[in-house]
């Protein structure tokens, strides 16, 4: 049984592109199909649903997931999100991977299915990890290449350790250096190692003696403490959190939880159920069924061997020394599936207890002796909502930087501006943001027709913007010049504020957008900047029929990062593009179906930009912008004021005639839209409740 | 010099309690309209001359609380004549005839006043004349004034059963709520008593018991005279409340009979003895300067010269009340007081 | 009746009581889940004896509902097998006083479950003083243990909540229906026969009735009746509440329990002061 959140294992392959002597894991060719996912997670949607659990983390596993094919894992997770969604399930996906088959082809699954984030194993010294013939120290390498390949896109990567005996006998200030120092990493977890299925055969080898690991893992948790860089080393952060913060607040490992049984369990390729991989793979003969052979998940999971394993805990309280241990609220008994393989029984507590009672101590002793710990305990307000930052300082102006674009969004509406940037728009810009800063233009806009990061002249733009004493710089951009060095350079001229167009999740984006790894760009780009820390991080969405049944997922996502500070949902005018294509935009009454269940609560970055008021009057709306806005396109063009741009739309009549009390904040709809429908559609819009 | 006066008003000596050991003198007057508009008179016409006086009007009986609520409107009425000075209403009352309406008017005559009262939580020397029991309607009209607002101080008269109970009383009086605790010793009744009588080592012993109590509670029920010994041990020169010494009640005092006729002291007039005037014929300007009005200066300055000129706790005694023991001798309770103070200072 | 009043009924009678705030109490999920059936959002919390062997019955309820489990501290270890039950619901676990208390207590806690003393069961209060250590002391309790919790963090205030407050028998907030439909205010009230009420449609209460006026004027009688608890210096944490239904009852573990918790709470209270002046 569960409470409202539980973790799925899955193990959709058991096929493996490495041999590590120390893995459990068989290795086989059994491969999960498409078909048979369908009807293993329809079963786990509907059971879950029934016992009244509403988030799922599925944590994606091998055998090799990198051993698919990218799209395989993608529609899956496709599969899976339907099906959850169908109950009522909100599902996040996590993976596990030992990064050796990376390339930028998986880019795209990556940012839509695990959002950017992927957890992978290296050991220091390697001594048991091995891929097609390379171990040691050349798979640290082969594999410190693709993570290098993999973060430069704006992946982010947590590592998993698993400590060796020659791990032992490495100081752990050169420990912690490779992982932290060298290699860059910012989340580290170490496991203790245990032999059980193939590598039961080392056992011997493998297993450590408690009393030196628990030395290893005190004086690497001095080393930990001492450099306070802020960087994550598990299990010890976790502890701190707990025992400063409480458990409510620390997000502790598994084989520390009270009761895995209540958290987790793990489907494996053949639709196996037990109660993890390590369990699957190791002791097969535990597994709780098979949920493609039972069509209710209920009646595996109270199977006598999960039973069996539920009762671990209270047994190991009535009959083992755990109760009298001062940390059995920190430890619970350790992890089941190490107990059992180091001791043959899994009502043992865990084969490590000596090693981790010794880390346990050093934690203590630190927290204890650290009153800045507590100064923050004492000073811990319940986390601070997100909330939605918007407005700028006026008066602000936009420069069009770039006429050229590489997409062509069905939506464009300046479509017909784009073209080639003329020969000196590197002087007709140097003067517009001259003329700007000298008539007390407080914030610059960098955007265009086109995509401004395309014009190499950027960040020298932004700089003269900030020598001349313009305040704030904002860059709007489609993401896909966005690289480290692009937003590092940008950062030192002065631009904080980003806006970052992402119009769906997936394809759905590349179609929006006409062009192929768009998506890609675009989170990798909101991945970059996330990680500079601007001022403001907004996301810009056109709202349009592709991608309005996916508003709130894409929300979720952007949500996501911690940096973005609004996510702004807008309709385009009805010209250019979007006029061509005006079967494919948004009608109103649609949308304020699919924007009705968008509050403010569940999603506190959300403003809305150019939709009529009565479309979603409980959201924030941008109203007509001020006049000190202020747009010039062209050198020839004079400086216009923005109402004046904003002039192609109209308040419908039937709104005046009913007194609509939203008039004077309200943007009104497209003149061309209403040409189109009449104001049929606006009596029908008002006339609802 | 500016003054701090206490103005005790006795509007009337009659009680509906019948209290064993009550040291006064009941009579059967009430004071008439007359007399009241007299007093805020004369002390308005005093506090017009002496604009900087400090004036604590100190409403005392009998149980004043017998007036009823339409002679305190009226007080409300003459209130009128002295709003631009600097004085407090305060009452003493067993609080066993209060009513809603009055607690309302005295309410708004009091102010942020409080009202002082006793009751006697383990012995039953505390009657009503009606035989209802004391305790009951005490504590529904200390419930009624606390819903109210007001301050309650506890006046807790000390005699022989009290000996050791003191840790028990403290706790009781914190636990009921009152905001303070002021103890008495059992001095000579009016009628006569055939409870346990209260000698000088007793006072001295349950003054202790007492005070190793509110030690323990960290004083968190302020209690006298403990608070003052406090304040004088802390700082000498600042004198609370205007009191130059220890053990002493205010100077000047004016206590105002039903019949308009001042004393000197409370416990003087309790007694009908040693008048210095009467407000309807006399302005209080005159009273005052009888020398009789300072007979406690003079007892002070005589006691020092003789049995209490080596005296080392003579800043926290000074002699003791002066009423009680009369005027050239020292207090009844100067064993007891020794006793104290040397076990305290240990 | 005031909709604030809650009312604690017997699952199987749920249906039968008029009350828009509800506890239902039962031993068995099935009866709970039924009485859910029937009463819907007016149920408020859940009470269970124990943790029943069909526990899984209960995860149709609705997540953060209020479920207290009335454990003896020998039952205590079956915490860890329901662990789902902290995650999904506002759990605690009322536990007997009884002999193995200071074990029931860390092994509850430990589990990270928030432990209340059941001050309607107290059959061996010798290990309340032990106990009261482990939650001021030891490192492995990291949830509440009340009423320890409540009076130390208000004495640390200097604004003591009493065993009154914590477990009120305050018939305008709180009334205790039996299975004889029979209405008190708590279930030790029950147990000793006192009434002052019954069910028909809703609570119907007799304002006349001893138990009623003894509730109403509890604090009063106990100043004016000579009572001990009157004068005793642990007043502000009890309020008479222990001496209420027997008023021989020994309260000797308890006074000590309340004297530790003033101490400690102004020891620590002095040592954040102290630490205080020191930032300053």
């Amino acid at each position: 049984m569960f409470g409202r959140e539980v973790s799925i294992i899955f193990v959709p392959t058991a096929r493996c592109d490495c041999r590590c002597d120390h893995c459990f894991q068989p290795r086989t060719d059994d491969t999960i199909t498409l078909e048979e996912l369908s009807t293993v997670f329809q079963r786990i949607s509907t059971y879950l649903a029934g016992v009244g659990v509403t988030n799922v983390d599925i944590y994606w596993q091998g055998g090799e997931i990198m051993t698919l094919s990218p799209e395989w894992p993608l529609q899956a997770g496709r599969r899976i999100d339907a099906l959850f969604r169908g109950a009522n399930l909100s599902a996040r996906h996590f993976l596990q991977t030992n990064l050796m088959g990376y390339g930028p082809a998986w880019d795209s699954t990556l940012w839509e299915l695990f959002d950017g984030m992927l957890g992978s194993s290296l050991d220091f010294p390697n001594v048991y990890r091995r891929y097609r013939g390379i171990t040691g120290e050349a798979y640290n390498e082969s594999w410190v290449a693709r993570y290098r390949e993999a973060t430069s896109g704006g992946l982010h990567l947590s590592v998993i350790s698993v400590p060796n005996k020659r791990t032992l006998d490495v100081s752990p200030l050169d420990f912690y250096r490779y992982y932290f120092d060298e290699l860059g990493l910012k989340s580290v977890q170490l496991n203790t190692p245990f032999a059980a299925g193939p590598s039961r055969r080392l056992a011997g080898e493998i297993s450590l003696d408690a009393r030196p690991l628990g030395d290893f893992l005190a004086d690497l948790f001095e080393v930990y403490c001492s450099r306070d860089d802020g960087v994550t080393l598990d299990p010890f952060k976790s502890v701190i959190d707990r025992l400063v913060f409480g458990d409510n607040a620390a997000k502790t490992p598994c084989f520390f939880c009270p009761n895995c049984v209540s958290s987790f369990f793990c489907v494996g390729p053949r639709g196996e159920i037990g109660q993890c991989d390590a369990w699957l793979g190791s002791y097969p003969e535990n597994n709780f069924g098979n949920i493609l052979e039972s069509e209710n998940l209920g009646d595996i999971l109270v199977s006598p061997r999960r039973l069996e394993l539920a009762a671990r805990a209270e047994n190991l309280i009535r009959n083992s020394e755990c109760l009298e241990c001062a940390y059995m609220s920190l430890c619970n008994g350790g992890c089941p599936v190490r107990a059992k393989s180091g001791k043959g029984d899994l009502n043992q507590s865990d084969p490590q207890c000596e090693a981790y009672k010794k880390m346990f101590e050093a934690v203590e002793r630190h927290v204890r002796a650290s009153p800045h710990l507590w100064n923050k305990w004492s000073a811990s307000a319940p986390p601070e909502a997100r909330s939605l930052l918007w407005g700028w300082s006026e008066p602000g102006a936009i420069v069009f930087s770039s006429f050229e674009c590489n997409n062509n969004c069905i939506f464009c509406a300046p479509a017909h501006d784009r073209s080639k940037n003329p020969p000196d728009l590197d002087r007709q810009v140097f003067d517009f943001i001259t003329e700007c800063a000298q008539s007390g233009a407080k914030t610059l806009f960098f955007t265009g027709a086109g995509e401004p990061t395309l014009n190499p002249s950027l960040v020298d733009y932004a700089r003269l913007a900030k020598d001349a004493g313009i305040l704030e710089l904002y860059l709007f951009t489609n993401g896909s010049g966005v690289t480290e060095k692009l937003v590092e350079a940008l950062r030192r001229a002065g631009v904080e504020n980003y806006w970052v167009s992402i119009h769906g999740i997936g394809e759905t984006h590349d179609r929006i957008v006409r062009r192929k790894g768009s998506f890609v760009q675009a989170f990798r780009a909101l991945s970059l900047i996330n990680g500079s820390s601007p001022q403001r991080l907004n996301v810009n969405t056109c709202l349009n029929m592709l991608n309005v049944d996916e508003i709130e997922r894409l929300m979720d996502k952007t949500l996501g990062f911690a940096k973005t500070t609004a996510h702004c949902l807008c309709l385009l005018e009805w010209d250019g593009n979007a006029y061509t294509n005006r079967d494919k935009m948004c009608r109103l009454p649609l949308l304020r179906d699919r924007l009705s269940s968008i509050t403010p609560g569940r999603f506190p970055l959300t403003i809305l930009d150019n939709v009529p008021h009565c479309v979603a009057p409980r959201l924030p709306h941008i109203g007509n912008s001020p006049d000190d806005l202020r747009i010039k396109r062209r050198n020839t063009e004079q400086m216009v004021s923005n109402r004046l741009n904003m002039g192609h739309n109209a308040i419908p009549q039937p709104c005046v005639e009913k007194g609509c009390p939203h008039l004077e904040v309200c943007v009104g709809v497209d003149r061309r839209y209403l040409e189109e429908y009449g104001n049929d559609e606006i009596i029908t819009l008002i006339g609802r409740p | 010099m500016a003054k701090n006066i206490e103005f005790v008003i006795k509007p009337t000596l009659r009680c509906n309690g019948a209290c064993s050991y009550c040291n006064v003198a009941e009579t059967g007057s009430f004071m008439g309209k007359p007399v009241i508009e007299a007093t805020f008179r004369s002390l308005a016409e005093y506090l017009g001359r002496n604009p900087l006086d400090e004036v604590t009007i100190l409403w005392h009986g009998g149980e004043p609380t017998l007036m009823g609520e339409f002679f305190f409107q009226e007080v409300l009425g003459l209130q009128a004549l002295i709003s631009d000075h600097r004085v407090e209403h305060v009452m003493q009352s067993n609080l066993t005839c209060m009513t809603p309406a009055l607690a309302d008017t005295l309410c708004e005559l009091l102010k942020g006043g409080g009202i002082g009262t006793s009751v006697d939580p383990f012995s039953d020397y505390r009657r009503l004349k009606s035989g209802e029991p004391y305790p009951e309607r005490w504590y529904e009209g200390f419930e009624l004034v606390r819903s109210r607002g007001f301050r309650v101080g506890m006046v807790y008269v000390v005699h022989g059963e009290s000996v050791g109970l003191g840790k028990s009383i403290y706790h009781y009086f914190k636990n009921v709520g009152v905001d303070s605790l002021t103890l008495i010793p059992l001095e000579e009744p009016a009628r006569e008593f055939e409870g346990a009588r209260l000698d000088a080592p007793s006072w001295g012993k349950f003054l202790l018991e007492i005070y190793r109590a509110w030690e323990e509670d960290r004083a968190m029920l302020p209690v006298e005279p403990f608070v003052t010994w406090a304040h004088f041990a802390h700082d000498k020169d600042s004198p609370r409340c205007g009191f130059p010494e220890g053990l002493h009640c205010c100077e000047p005092t004016v206590a105002v009979a039903p019949t308009g006729d001042v004393y000197p002291c409370v416990r003087l007039l309790d007694v009908g003895s040693g008048a210095i005037g009467n407000l309807v014929v006399d302005s209080l300007e005159k009273i005052l300067t009888r020398p009789d009005a300072l007979w406690r200066s003079q007892r002070r300055d005589l006691l020092r010269q003789g049995e209490c000129a080596s005296c080392r706790w003579w800043d926290l005694c000074a002699g003791g009340c002066a009423a009680a023991c009369g005027f050239g001798r020292k207090t009844v309770w100067c064993e007891g007081y020794r006793l104290f103070f040397e076990a305290v200072n240990e | 009746m005031s909709d604030r009043v809650v009312v604690s009924v017997p699952a199987s009678v749920a249906r039968d009581v008029d009350a828009e705030a509800l506890i239902i109490r039962s031993g068995r999920s099935e009866e709970i889940v039924g009485a859910y059936r029937d009463v819907g959002a007016r149920v408020h919390g859940i009470e269970l004896s124990g943790f029943p062997a069909d526990a899984l019955k209960l995860a149709g309820l609705p997540s953060d509902l209020p479920v207290v489990i009335k454990l003896h501290p020998r039952d205590a270890a079956a915490v860890y097998a329901n662990t789902w039950m902290a995650d999904r619901f506002s759990l605690s676990v009322l536990m007997d006083v009884d002999q193995g208390l200071l074990q029931g207590v860390t092994i509850v806690t430990s589990a990270a479950v928030p432990v209340i003393l059941n001050l309607e069961e107290i059959h061996d209060a010798s290990e309340l003083m032990s106990a009261l250590r482990y939650y001021l002391h030891d490192r492995r309790c990291r949830v509440p243990v009340e009423f320890f919790h409540s009076a130390f963090i208000g004495c640390l205030r200097g604004a003591p909540v009493s065993l009154l407050q914590l477990y009120p028998e305050s018939p305008g907030m709180n009334l205790y229906v039996d299975q004889a439909l029979r209405v008190t205010a708590s279930e030790r009230l029950a147990r000793a026969g006192r009434f002052f009420g019954h069910v028909c449609g809703g609570a119907q209460v007799d304002t006349s009735a001893r138990l009623w006026t003894d509730l109403i004027d509890h604090k009063k009688n106990l100043f004016v009746s000579g009572s001990q608890c009157a004068s005793c210096e642990a007043f502000h944490l009890c309020d008479g509440y222990l001496r209420f239904v027997d008023s021989g009852f020994n309260c000797e573990p308890f006074l000590e329990v309340f004297l530790e918790i003033k101490a400690k709470a102004r020891e620590m209270a002095q040592d954040l002061s102290e630490a205080g002046d020191r930032e300053e």
